[in-house]
């Protein structure tokens, strides 16, 4: 089953803020998806040969096999801020790289 | 309070995550010139129940109690002379905001707040407490003076009042000054046991209202019929009532009290916890 886990971390850039100062929110990070891929292949049927003690030789054909493969697959993405929300009503503005967003303090 | 911040994959996945405010700091106690209504104001001619939902009252002058059932009731550069119950009546109502309004009256308080509210940069006066917090919200950069203008025999005035069942409360930067009771009460006396949780009372100035009898704490934590948790004071420039400047009435009550960089307000020293 495909999962994506964030493993995300927001941080002022200062630890407070002096009224009408522009504070700014950074966010770092990823997330990851992860997804079990489950392949099957044929083998591929085999020539078996077969040589008596007089010489004689003889080709048995085995035949093809299923295999199957299963895969863990893991990739990282890239994420960014899509809204923020403050419950006093302060707006903030997600910067063009959806990485940082202001507000005035 | 906090932030609500969603954050989007390049899938396409999103994830809420809540991340605390920012410290705003007041660069300066709060007075009657940085709060409460300025400039031009006409009287306000609508109605005194607002029940409809993000409704702006903007630049009024009021001269009643006005109630508020509505969501997310906005009050910005507004003046009340209310003379009865409350400024503004905000029972049970949610996402109330008060900003940048004056109220002066007598009654039980200025505002009672209902649930998620914001009350900042208000000049609260006249009532017997400031604000009745009903639940959650902020109370930031308020002048909350001269409260219970009455007899010294009726007082029990307080600048800021929770009675049990508040969860989530941020007091930041007020000027509280009052007189007889508290700057800031917590006590479970509402309903059968409501606790009082999650109140961070942060770089306010709390003091006597001179010319008044002191109070008698400026911080009371009471858990009286249920329990306080996490409550944090911090940073905040205190002038002790006549017993101090927290009253607790058990020890779990005193033990639900982080007490950090608390001062003198005038001497500027350091008040270890009470």
């Amino acid at each position: 089953m495909a999962t994506t886990t964030f493993n995300v971390s927001f941080s002022y850039d200062k630890a407070a803020y002096d009224k009408g100062e522009t504070m700014t929110i950074t966010m770092s990070g990823d997330a990851t998806f992860t997804d079990t891929v489950v392949t099957q292949e044929m083998s591929g049927s085999l020539d078996q040969t077969f040589v008596a003690q007089n010489g004689e030789v003889q080709h048995l054909m085995a035949p093809s096999v299923t295999i199957v493969k299963t895969e863990n697959v893991s990739q990282s993405l890239p994420v960014v801020y899509q809204n923020i929300v403050a419950a006093d009503g302060r707006v903030w503005t997600i910067k063009p790289d959806g990485k940082s967003a202001t507000a005035v303090a | 309070m906090s932030l609500q911040v969603t954050v989007r994959a390049s899938n396409g996945a999103t994830k809420l995550y809540t991340v605390p405010d920012p410290v705003v700091l007041a660069t300066a106690e709060p007075n009657a010139t940085t709060t409460g209504a300025k400039g031009t104001l006409t009287t306000y001619t609508g109605s005194y129940t607002i029940s409809g939902s993000n409704v702006l009252i903007k630049d009024k002058i009021l001269n009643k109690s006005i109630r508020v059932t509505g969501l997310n009731v906005t009050f910005e550069n507004c003046r009340w002379t209310a003379s009865s119950g409350w400024g503004i009546d905000a029972d049970g109502a949610s996402g109330l905001k008060v900003r940048n309004c004056t109220i002066v009256g007598s009654g039980n308080s200025c505002i009672l707040t209902g649930i998620n509210f914001l009350i900042e940069y208000c000049d609260l006066s006249g009532y017997d407490n400031g604000v009745m917090v009903q639940d959650s919200g902020t109370i930031q950069f308020c002048y909350i003076h001269d409260l219970h203008p009455g007899s010294v025999g009726e007082a029990h005035v307080d600048g800021l009042q929770m009675g049990g069942g508040q969860n989530g409360v941020l007091i930041k930067g007020n000027s509280i000054r009052s007189w007889d009771t508290s700057c800031i009460i917590m006590k479970c006396d509402w309903g059968s046991g409501a606790p009082i949780r999650n109140v961070t009372i942060d770089g306010n100035w709390l003091r006597n209202q001179p010319g008044r009898s002191s109070i008698a704490a400026t911080i009371y934590a009471y858990s009286n019929q249920a329990s306080l948790s996490n409550i944090v004071v911090t940073n905040n420039k205190i002038e002790p009532g006549y017993t101090g400047s927290l009253a607790y009435d058990t020890t779990a009550a005193r033990n639900a009290v982080t007490w950090t960089n608390n001062t003198h307000v005038t001497t500027g020293a350091v008040i270890p916890k009470p």
